[in-house]
């Protein structure tokens, strides 16, 4: 399935695109990326974990920067596979950067195929999670951009810093469309983190 | 491998028993979690089955609400006459649900704590203004229900916490109500987009339209119109209008964002015509 | 829908042309019927199969520690060890060898076994399978038909067709392909009748890849005694796999012993080489007893319904007369040929439709891609051509201004008319269907169309299929002293009624009453080859065999019976009460006439009988025959419905089937028959899809694959029944097991055209695709 979106972020291409390259910075942006490691300049591996539907995924996973131009366009495919649940998954991206007057213009298109018995989960479900992953993304990867050496996580929350609120976050365009909706929803997603991790406190 | 099954007979060993073990699942009726075990997706180390707490199969009458027990079928839900009497809304709903086999063996409560966002009961529960009790090892405590569909497949239940019941309030208010279930594949599938709608007279003659949508979110979602004064028109509008910001579907093999977000507004048209028809003109 | 339900006690010697009830349907109803996992075997391991997670891809390493670790796992077998003990024998197909039972060096579809696991039971075997862990060099995958024949990449290097069959020997060790075979039909000159025609029509048509969804699941059961290997399968073609598998593990036919019972459901999907294979080879090989069962998922990729791309174009002249048809077809068979080259030449042939036309060329071609295989399914590729020609037909009828049915019925084959692939036509009564169907749904009367968001409209269409032509029946009868008897035949009851109807022909030549006479399971140590039970074919065929077999017994007896009473056999006739003398007016019962010939009670009289049927192999240039297959099905369709435009549901009112069944031998059955089809082809308009994403199957359950439920049905559903005997048809009779599902999409399609005013060409009519065509047509 082919997704596509696009997003500003408040800082030059070139900061944005070394940003993007850096594994430090990448593994928070990686909703359940438990680990990740540079290889060389074009490869990385890591291991991904995640739930959805009452299914959990663990899935170790490597990824090839197939094209670079600096600060313009990467491209990279990444293999990932969950031993156990039988099942894979190839994600193809492409990012493509460009200097607006509000900022970097950060374009991506991923096709994601997802093989074996999670692909049988239904693309309701892929998508749904990748409208978080995105979510994440784009507020882990704008806080880097702007603070490097802000820590992100639950810290985050504690601060009770609404997504919204930091500013520098534009929703992509595919969010745009569906206009108010869709913004109540991203914000749903962080205020249910917020409730769900007040009423762990408690 | 099949996850053992545990049969507490208590609600405190139930607690316990999850408590304990961070990766075993309630077992209720077993109508969802049967299909994702056989597909062998399921993570789960062992089923608490609640099937054995007495107490948790009633349905009691209270003076303003029905207290209907987690362990309820569906299918009394459809055919109970004290819900289709006081909750003919919530009884509406849940005779949609899949088929007789499945409404026969599915209970109340794992209906909602699957938190499935095209279920056909929950957007009945969140015009009622529902309230769900859940029990943990460390207590009890209540969610309204607009608190308790937290996002895709989320509900605000933590590990550990059981819904033992759902409080339904009987609302003299309501001077009418309906479900409307769109399906794009066979009949009695999920809905593609479904509404539930009420319209609640207030002392004051103020009148509330509250209606929940189903399958067009990642949740089920809930919105109130104040509908005072307005002519039958002019009030479809309003709603329509809150309605259609209220969608967000997910594309999948029923169907594409376009598609649903057209259902959606079929489905509250559907809604708001059988509520019109209902309701003694103004 | 009712059926009479036939009471013994009324019973007048005349079984055929009545409607028996179904054998078994107490037991069936009462959920006590033995179906063939339910008979028992020895104590067997259980499989558990690992699939491969990628569409297309090299094997690199199998790990199987983990599996092994496992209490209770006995063995992990891969295609490698298979291919150590097997060679390339191991490649099985029905017209291609080119799958093996498991992965070997190279995966091609998401799902293909790639391990398997042997286990004391089948939870630890499915569990460990999933312990198992491959690595996989992946390769470019063949997603589908455009990317299939555009493309640089293979699914296979070289095709691999059977030896078995001298046609395909051509195509030995072709390179750089992925289309495994081709049909030409070129009759007259299209081109030019095109080009001078008054009015033509074009079409661009799919049919999505589709699901058999038979209620009963797989399964195979395969030991070794001392010399020979049993075979306990679900298989609606037992002689077949005793063949397949004594070629693959080098064995005498004797050697191979296959045994089904009644299957519930098949429709296709239950054939040729299915799990018999892989449970035979490892068995044999590791002289092992072992049983694999699938889950539903699992059969959801084990088969499935071919994809099909049609382009096409139909002309007529000025008077309404077609001039000229094309047709160029892709069937996307898969990973693995399966059937699939005979289905694009069988099926493909007819794809201009049962028209006077004589200017036709068409093009089918059976193309490999990387996805689950399909293989034969209810209407052997034909329903997927007929998608093409009724809904092509019905936009030239329209843009000539002529009604539908008038038009196709000026056009249509009639008795003696030759067809466009050379063959004359007999008892296929296309215009007998065609005005029982617009009959049954008040075709001329005038439709209310109704103003609001309901539209309404009819549509009609016709459906035309070749009978699957050369093959073999026999059939062995055995009388026994009490005038009871057992007949062997090889044709699997699945539900379409053979146990029932083949009883009947037997009861009806030999005077015996319902329940004395029983059909024996299929048993290949017992029962005598039958090519197949599919393709419409075991009444004509295996009745003809039972027929011929019943008769050679009554003359046996008559001939005794004569000897017995010192008259001539031919002073002689059978009767419901036994042998009677018309001169002597002696009547001798079966009983004493068995006994007193024997001396002994209990004995058993034989008789047998083959029935072969020959055609004459197409031109290969030309695709013509002047016998291209023994008979022909012939079937129409009608529907009223309205279509919700705000929601794009299509409700149907009436849908009327009718197909000519020669004649019918047990009428309740060819009714249900009839309905049964309509209502699979009703969900291959309205729901069947296999949706494939990056060639993942991601609808392969029954939550998300749906199939019309009980509140899906037409308002109403009107069988009918037409009859025109065929000359060499036992009783005059032909099979009708997919005759009423082929023309049922098109006749849907065609009532939405005629209400909404737009041509959907893409199935399944699904609501979405009705209203997005809705949406079309106002901008």
């Amino acid at each position: 399935m082919l997704i596509s979106s696009n997003f500003i972020i408040d800082a030059q291409p070139s900061h944005v695109f070394d940003t993007l390259l850096d594994p430090k910075v990448l593994i928070k942006c990686i909703q359940g990326c438990q680990e990740l490691e540079r290889l060389d300049e074009t490869h990385y591996r890591g291991r991904i974990t995640n739930e959805v539907a009452h299914v959990k995924f663990n899935a170790r996973f490597v990824a090839e920067i197939t094209e670079l131009k600096h600060p313009s366009y990467i491209q990279a495919v990444l293999n990932g596979e969950d031993r156990h649940l039988g099942s894979s998954i190839k994600v193809t991206i492409a990012l493509t950067l460009e200097q607006t007057e509000a900022g970097t213009a950060v374009g991506y298109q991923m096709e994601i195929a997802l093989w074996g018995k999670l692909g049988r989960l239904g693309e309701s479900i892929v998508r749904r999670r990748s409208l978080e992953f995105e979510r994440d993304f784009i507020a882990e990867l704008s806080r880097a951009c702007i603070q490097p050496e802000y820590t992100p996580g639950p810290t985050l929350a504690q601060q009770e810093v609404p997504a919204a609120k930091t500013g520098q976050i534009l929703a992509p365009q595919a969010a745009l469309q569906s206009s108010a909706s869709v913004v109540m929803s991203r914000r749903r997603g962080w205020f249910a983190r917020l409730v769900a991790f007040f009423r762990r406190s408690r | 491998m099949n996850p053992p099954i545990l049969r507490p007979e208590s609600l405190a060993d139930a607690c316990t028993m999850l408590s304990l073990d961070e990766d075993a699942l309630i077992y209720g009726g077993g109508t969802a979690l049967q299909i994702l075990r056989k597909q062998g997706i399921l993570s789960a180390s062992s089923f608490v089955d609640i099937s054995q707490i007495p107490g948790l199969n009633e349905v009691h009458q209270t003076e303003n609400e029905i207290l209907v027990g987690s362990m309820v079928s569906i299918r009394r839900m459809e055919t109970d006459p004290l819900v289709r009497r006081y909750l003919s809304l919530a009884s509406a709903a849940y005779a949609k649900v899949a088929n007789p086999r499945v409404r026969n063996t599915a209970t109340v409560g794992g209906n909602i704590a699957h938190g499935d966002y095209r279920l056909d009961p929950p957007v009945a529960l969140l015009v009622l203004g529902a309230t769900i009790e859940a029990t943990s090892a460390e207590g009890s405590r209540r969610i309204p229900i607009e608190e308790f569909f937290v996002d895709f497949q989320l509900t605000a239940l933590d590990h550990g916490e059981i819904v033992t019941s759902i409080k339904i309030p009987v609302s003299s208010d309501i001077v009418a109500s309906t479900y409307v279930k769109l399906s794009s594949l066979s009949a009695n599938d999920w809905p593609s987009a479904s509404a539930a709608a009420a319209v609640f007279r207030r002392p004051g003659e103020t009148r509330i339209l509250r209606l929940a949508l189903g399958a067009l979110a990642p949740t089920p979602v809930v919105t109130s119109v104040d509908i005072t004064g307005l002519r039958k028109d002019q009030a479809a509008e309003a709603v329509l209008e809150r309605a259609i910001l209220m969608m967000d579907p997910l594309p999948d093999v029923r169907g594409g964002i376009e598609y649903k977000r057209n259902l959606g507004r079929v489905a509250v048209e559907d809604a708001l015509r059988n509520l019109w028809r209902d309701q003694p003109s103004d | 829908m009712t059926s009479e339900v036939f009471s013994g006690e009324s019973y007048d010697g005349n079984a055929v042309g009545q409607s028996w009830r179904r054998a078994n349907s107490e037991s069936k109803v009462l959920g006590t019927f033995r179906y063939t996992a339910d008979l028992p075997v020895p104590k067997c391991l259980y499989l558990g199969v690992h699939r491969a997670s990628q569409p297309h891809a090299s094997i690199v390493n199998i790990d199987a520690e983990g599996a092994m670790a496992i209490p209770g796992v006995v063995k992990v077998i891969t295609g490698a060890d298979l291919y150590d003990a097997l060679g390339e024998k191991m490649l099985t197909g029905p017209a291609f060898s080119d799958q093996p039972p498991i992965a070997w060096q190279r995966v091609r579809y998401v799902g293909e076994p790639v391990a398997v696991v042997l286990a004391t039971d089948l939870a630890t075997a499915r569990a460990a399978a999933d312990e198992i862990y491959v690595e996989y060099q992946d390769m470019a995958p063949v997603l589908d038909i455009d990317a299939a024949l555009e493309g640089h990449d293979y699914v296979h290097d070289e095709l691999r067709p059977s030896v078995v069959f001298q046609d395909l020997r051509q195509l030995m060790g072709k390179r750089n392909t992925n289309i495994n075979y081709e049909y030409n039909l070129n009759r007259g000159d299209s081109e030019h009748a095109h080009k001078t025609a008054a009015t033509t029509v074009n079409g661009e048509f799919w049919t999505p890849p589709t699901s058999h969804v038979a209620i009963e699941l797989f399964s195979a059961s395969a030991w070794t005694e001392e010399t020979h290997l049993e075979l306990v399968s679900t298989t609606q073609t037992p002689s077949y796999v005793r063949q397949a598998i004594a070629t693959m593990l080098n064995l005498r036919l004797n050697q191979v012993r296959v045994r089904t019972l009644g299957l519930g459901g098949s429709f296709g999907s239950k054939m040729y080489d299915r799990l018999e294979p892989l449970v035979a080879a490892i068995a044999w090989t590791q002289k092992l007893p072992v049983r694999l069962e699938l889950t539903r998922e699992e059969t959801f990729v084990l088969t499935t319904r071919h994809g099909v791309a049609v382009s096409s174009r139909m002309s007529a002249d000025s008077d309404g007369n077609i001039v000229a048809a094309t047709a160029d077809v892709r069937y996307d068979t898969g990973a693995y040929a399966d059937i699939g080259p005979r289905i694009a030449a069988k099926s493909g042939m007819v794809a201009c439709g049962p028209y006077r036309i004589e200017n036709a060329k068409i093009r089918s071609r059976c193309i490999y891609t990387n996805k689950p295989s399909a293989g034969p399914f209810r209407g052997f590729g034909v329903p997927q051509v007929t998608w093409s020609h009724e809904s092509l037909i019905d936009d030239l009828a329209r843009e000539l201004g002529e009604d539908p049915a008038g038009f196709r019925k000026r056009n249509l084959l009639r008795e003696g008319d030759v067809a466009p692939i050379g063959t004359v036509m007999h008892s296929a009564d296309f215009i007998g269907c065609l005005d029982a169907v617009t009959e049954a749904i008040g075709w001329n009367e005038p439709l209310e169309r109704r103003e609001g968001d309901w539209k309404w409209g009819r549509g009609v269409a016709v459906g035309i299929k070749a009978v699957l032509t050369p093959t073999v029946s026999n059939a062995v009868l055995q009388l026994n002293q009490d005038a009871s008897a057992t007949l062997l035949i090889s044709t699997v009851e699945m539900g379409q009624g053979s146990d029932t109807i083949m009883a009947q022909i037997v009861a009806d030549v030999l005077n015996l009453g319902p329940e004395r006479v029983r059909v024996v399971n299929p048993d290949t140590d017992v029962t005598p080859y039958d090519t197949i039970t599919a393709g419409s074919r075991s009444t004509y065929h295996t009745g003809n065999a039972v027929k011929m077999a019943a008769e050679t017994m009554r003359d046996k007896l008559i001939e005794i019976a004569a000897k017995q009473m010192g008259v001539s056999p031919s002073d002689c006739k059978l009767t419901a009460g036994g042998v009677l003398s018309s001169s002597s007016q002696r009547l001798i019962s079966l009983e004493d006439l068995i006994m007193s010939e024997f001396g002994a009670a209990g004995t058993t009289m034989t008789a047998e009988a083959n029935f072969t049927t020959e055609w004459i192999p197409y031109d290969k240039e030309t695709g013509q025959s002047t016998k291209i297959t023994e008979h022909w099905f012939a079937g129409a369709a009608a529907a009223e419905l309205a279509v919700d435009a705000r929601t794009g549901r299509i409700r149907i009112r009436h849908l009327a089937v009718a197909g000519d069944v020669g004649r019918a031998i047990n009428p309740a059955l060819v009714k249900q028959q009839l309905i049964g089809g309509a209502i699979m082809g009703m969900g291959h308009a309205l729901f069947d899809e296999i949706v494939f994403d990056n060639g993942q199957m991601v609808n392969g359950t029954l939550l998300d694959y749906q199939l019309p439920s009980i509140k899906d049905m037409p308002e109403k559903l009107t069988p009918i029944i037409v009859e025109n005997p065929h000359r060499t048809g036992p009783f005059g009779a032909k099979g009708v097991g997919e005759t009423g599902l082929i023309p049922i999409a098109p006749a849907i399609a065609n009532a939405v055209r005629d209400a909404i005013g737009i041509r959907i060409t893409t199935l399944p009519l699904t609501p979405e695709r009705v209203l997005t065509a809705l949406a079309n047509q106002g901008k």
